[in-house]
């Protein structure tokens, strides 16, 4: 730094600076941070003034020390020169500048703080904090805490569209040269911005709804439509006023972002776009795939999970013109078909990341192609779903193709995540264990459909960390024990939609003490009595056991339940209240969605069963009638910050935002069914209905459904796709 | 071959060379230098907290060196979680506010990445749920915002505060 030149009786950073003499240099001084400097002597009046002006232009923090009581008039000059941005201090005659050791903290570089707070980075509220405690650190947590934006719940559309609006304007007007106005507080900071959600802007209750003249569909229709209109404008302002924009999410948007949207994005902020996700988009169509992959040539991760217009073509023009930067690929439930894959075999080899869970137009014709082409791949989520095996001629005993070109992949050392859907009929119990030994990187595994897991396959997931067999239904109590005998390593667990009671699910919470997340909704065996009196069980028999154990099972009481999900679990105590059973002080997030046995008086003492939950669902719980009673929760319960309620269909006039002391603590969620959205949370919602497809219909029309599509390519006349036509009537129709 | 630290107040370590390479930058320099037996000074490191670091080296020195790969994609990484410490570490860092920087400035200076982890978690810890007021006390920070530029930044951060 030039400031220890000038010094040079400081080694650390520079905090205090003794300017001795008059002649210093203006250039030594440009690039120091925030100083306090001592003017020994200030006589030098011209100098300090250059120096002065120098500093407030930068806007630092800059502060004088006058160690002569007799220089008080030119005291009053300089503090009439810097205004109010120096803070003047007058010291009692000439004494020595101060040099006490900087505390530690102090001590630290920049780089090692920015490495603290992006651990922190999660938390917006601590950085907030962190932001306040000196310049130093508000220099480098602003650059964490406004990476992100997620303004749905703080900012309304209004507010959010006038502060783009200010500062794209002004960055039109810093372009063509004119003076730079005061700057809007929170504009100054847009340029750190990198990534931001907007999906969900406007749809809290909180937003303040227009009003039309009369009552009926027509003016709901009318307001309907301007919002929607508002929401486009926004995100083209946002493009527009955030120039470092790299990560755009417009996930759940509820049927708002349709393809004149994605073609305003691309003009406002195509150009960097890095990452793009359009999840639950369901308007969004092939056009406006095309257009992004036109212009968004940055663009390098993409999700269009449930987007159910977005089909081969979109991702054939996405392949061609995508191909060498498309890194991730996230098309949950998407129309692709094995045409759409099979460009994406071809021209993106370079993917690490492809999601094609429960498309279930493909089959082992494209998965095949991609599995053997795109190497190298880290993330695979496939329909494990083969077509002639289920047509009437299928044998029975030939290799699983999909299975089979997996274990052909050549090793790779980052494969991390495998995800097979629709699986169906034994080849899980037998290739499962041969694939897990060939990848021993693989962390993440999910599994779903209907296939045969039986408890000898647990052995092989002994290094897995996050486990999903959600909507199995073979899962059962035998295959869980093994899971907690041989899986020690777990901290994700979904066994919902399976078929454990609470024999099964006991040996989880002692035998895995990893464990932070476990998920048993939808098991049809398991009652609310028997999870709680399991948790409080497992409490009592702790003084029983050796030290080792206690720790860890303190761990797992004082952890685990803070995401305990307990979902639709039958409860026949809903006479005696489901929730009377144990007190759990370190739940933080509890879902409590479709328990019919929820009733009001439940509501009434969960503040003091879960004195510090965070985040509560109660969704379609029809027991639920009284507001007063959600209110007084609300108050109670003085952590929470979010409370859904969406589908009680019997609780009425509780949306809206719950204020303590005018500053909105928690907001009461309360979203219809016909925006789209059943439930309000960051998880992609619940799986479908075509999770089992009808094979039988399916293997009727699958032909009919590929041929179609080859025909409408045709009539399209896409040059470059007839090449593809030719090669792929070769190989990929079936004779 | 064993090696020879000093430290800054001339106390010496003899430790293994296994132990010593935990360190990027004592494994650099040994590579550079080559074995000399000579004793390597660490004048930026005190003799107290050089043992500190000593005895996490010890217990790490089976663990697998960590590719310099690991970091390339910042997008991915730019959200880590502080709350992943291991029940030794956590242990291990226990210490008192001045020691625990002392030791993350002496992991810096050796370049021990997983060392600097430990310790930029822990103070990330510290950190939650806490006021400002709180934080510059607890790491003994001098307050040098003006009454208004902190208004402005309260009010900035407004959006934050609740989240």
């Amino acid at each position: 730094m030039e400031i220890q030149c000038l010094s040079g009786s400081h080694s650390y950073h520079a905090q205090d600076v003794q300017v001795n003499t008059p002649a210093f240099d203006e250039k030594d001084v440009c690039g120091t941070s925030d100083s306090v400097i001592t003017l020994e002597d200030s006589e030098h009046r011209q100098s300090a003034q250059t120096l002065v002006g120098m500093k407030t232009a930068n806007g630092r923090n800059v502060r004088q020390i006058f160690s002569d009581r007799k220089k008080i008039a030119q005291m009053k000059y300089f503090q009439k020169v810097c205004k109010k941005r120096l803070d003047v201090f007058v010291g009692t005659g000439i004494k020595p500048v101060h040099h006490k050791m900087p505390s530690p903290a102090m001590r630290l570089p920049d780089e090692i703080l920015d490495d603290i707070f992006r651990y922190t980075s999660h938390r917006p509220a601590d950085l907030a904090s962190c932001s306040l405690v000196c310049a130093r650190w508000h220099r480098i947590v602003s650059l964490h805490l406004w990476e992100s934006l997620d303004p749905s719940s703080h900012w309304s559309m209004k507010r959010l569209g006038s502060v783009f609006d200010s500062a794209s304007r002004r960055q039109q007007r810093n372009t063509r040269g004119k003076k730079q106005s005061e700057v809007h507080a929170p504009t100054s900071n847009l340029p750190l911005v990198r990534a931001i959600k907007l999906g969900a802007v406007g749809l809290l209750p909180d937003e303040p709804p227009l009003k039309f003249g009369g009552s009926g569909g027509m003016a709901n229709g009318l307001a309907r439509w301007c919002l929607r209109r508002r929401w486009v404008r926004v995100i083209s302002l946002a493009g527009e006023a955030l120039p470092n924009l790299k990560r755009l999410d417009l996930s759940y948007s509820a049927g708002w972002l349709r393809d004149d949207a994605i073609f305003k994005i691309v003009k406002s902020c195509g150009k960097t776009l890095e990452e793009l996700s359009l999840a639950n988009g369901y308007l969004v169509t092939d056009d406006g795939i095309g257009a992004l992959a036109r212009g968004c040539k940055k663009l390098r991760k993409l999700d269009v999970s449930h987007c159910l217009l977005v089909g081969d073509k979109g991702v054939a023009v996405l392949a061609e013109e995508g191909n060498r930067r498309l890194r991730e690929l996230i098309m949950t439930a998407c129309n692709i078909g094995d045409l759409g894959v099979l460009f994406l075999g071809v021209f993106c080899t370079e993917l690490r990341t492809l999601d094609l869970e429960d498309c279930f137009m493909l089959t082992q014709k494209s998965l095949t192609v991609i599995i053997a082409k795109c190497v190298q791949l880290e993330h695979i989520k496939l329909p494990c779903f083969v077509y002639p095996r289920f047509g009437p001629a299928a044998d029975q005993n030939s290799p699983h193709p999909v299975l089979e070109s997996l274990l052909k992949r050549p090793p790779c050392s980052n494969f991390k995540t495998l995800g097979l859907s629709m699986c169906s009929g034994e080849e899980i119990d037998t290739h499962l264990p041969r694939i897990l030994a060939r990848f021993p990187t693989i962390e993440t595994l999910e599994i779903s459909g209907s296939p045969t897991v039986s408890s000898i396959v647990a052995p092989a997931l002994s290094h897995i960390t996050r486990l999903v067999l959600a909507s199995t239904g073979q899962v059962d109590d035998e295959f869980a024990a093994a899971v907690a005998e041989h899986c020690h390593e777990l901290v994700h667990l979904d066994l919902s939609h399976c078929r454990v009671t609470a024999v099964g699910a006991a040996p989880l919470f002692v035998k895995c003490p990893k464990l932070r997340f476990l998920c048993l909704a939808y098991n049809r065996g398991l009652r609310l009595f028997h999870l709680y009196s399991l948790l409080k069980h497992k409490r009592l028999a702790c003084s029983a056991l050796d030290p080792e154990q206690k720790r860890h099972l303190a761990f797992c009481l004082d952890v685990r339940p803070r995401l305990l999900k307990i979902e639709d679990i039958p409860c026949p105590e809903a006479s005696r209240c489901p929730m009377n059973l144990v007190a759990a002080p370190a739940l933080r997030t509890l879902g409590l969605c479709q328990i019919g046995a929820i009733t009001d008086d439940c509501v009434r003492i969960l503040h003091k069963i879960a004195p510090n939950v965070v985040d509560v669902d109660l969704s379609h719980c029809p027991a639920l009638v009284d507001p007063r009673v959600i209110y007084g929760f609300v108050k109670k319960a003085r952590s929470l910050k979010r409370l859904n309620l969406s589908c009680c269909d019997r609780l009425l006039g509780t949306a809206g935002a719950v204020r303590r002391n005018g500053r909105i603590v928690a907001k009461v969620v309360k979203i219809g069914q016909e925006e789209g959205l059943r439930k309000w949370s960051d998880e992609p919602p619940k799986r479908c209905g075509y999770h089992h497809p009808p094979i039988a219909k399916l293997d009727r029309h699958r032909f009919c459904l590929i041929e179609s599509k080859m025909t409408a390519f045709r009539a399209a006349q896409v040059p470059s796709l007839d090449w593809y036509y030719e090669w792929t009537k070769l190989t990929c129709l079936p004779e | 071959m064993p090696v020879v630290l000093q430290a800054s107040d001339n106390q010496q370590f003899t430790i293994e060379k296994a132990v010593a390479e935990r360190s990027m930058l004592l494994k650099n320099m040994l590579e550079d230098v080559g074995e000399a037996g000579e004793p390597i000074p660490l004048p930026n490191v005190a003799g107290s907290i050089l043992k500190k670091v000593i005895e996490y080296c010890e217990h790490h020195k089976e663990d697998p060196v960590p590719s310099a790969e690991e970091d390339k994609d910042a997008f991915e990484s730019s959200r880590r979680k502080a709350d992943d410490i291991d029940e030794w570490d956590a242990q291990f860092i226990k210490v008192g506010n001045e020691e625990l920087f002392e030791i993350i400035l002496a992991a810096n200076y050796l370049d021990i990445k997983p060392l600097l982890d430990l310790g930029c978690k822990t103070v990330a810890n510290m950190i939650k749920g806490k006021t400002p007021e709180q934080i510059r006390e607890m790491f003994n920070i001098e307050n040098d915002f003006t009454p208004e530029e902190e208004d402005q930044i309260r009010r900035e951060n407004e959006w934050a505060a609740d989240a």
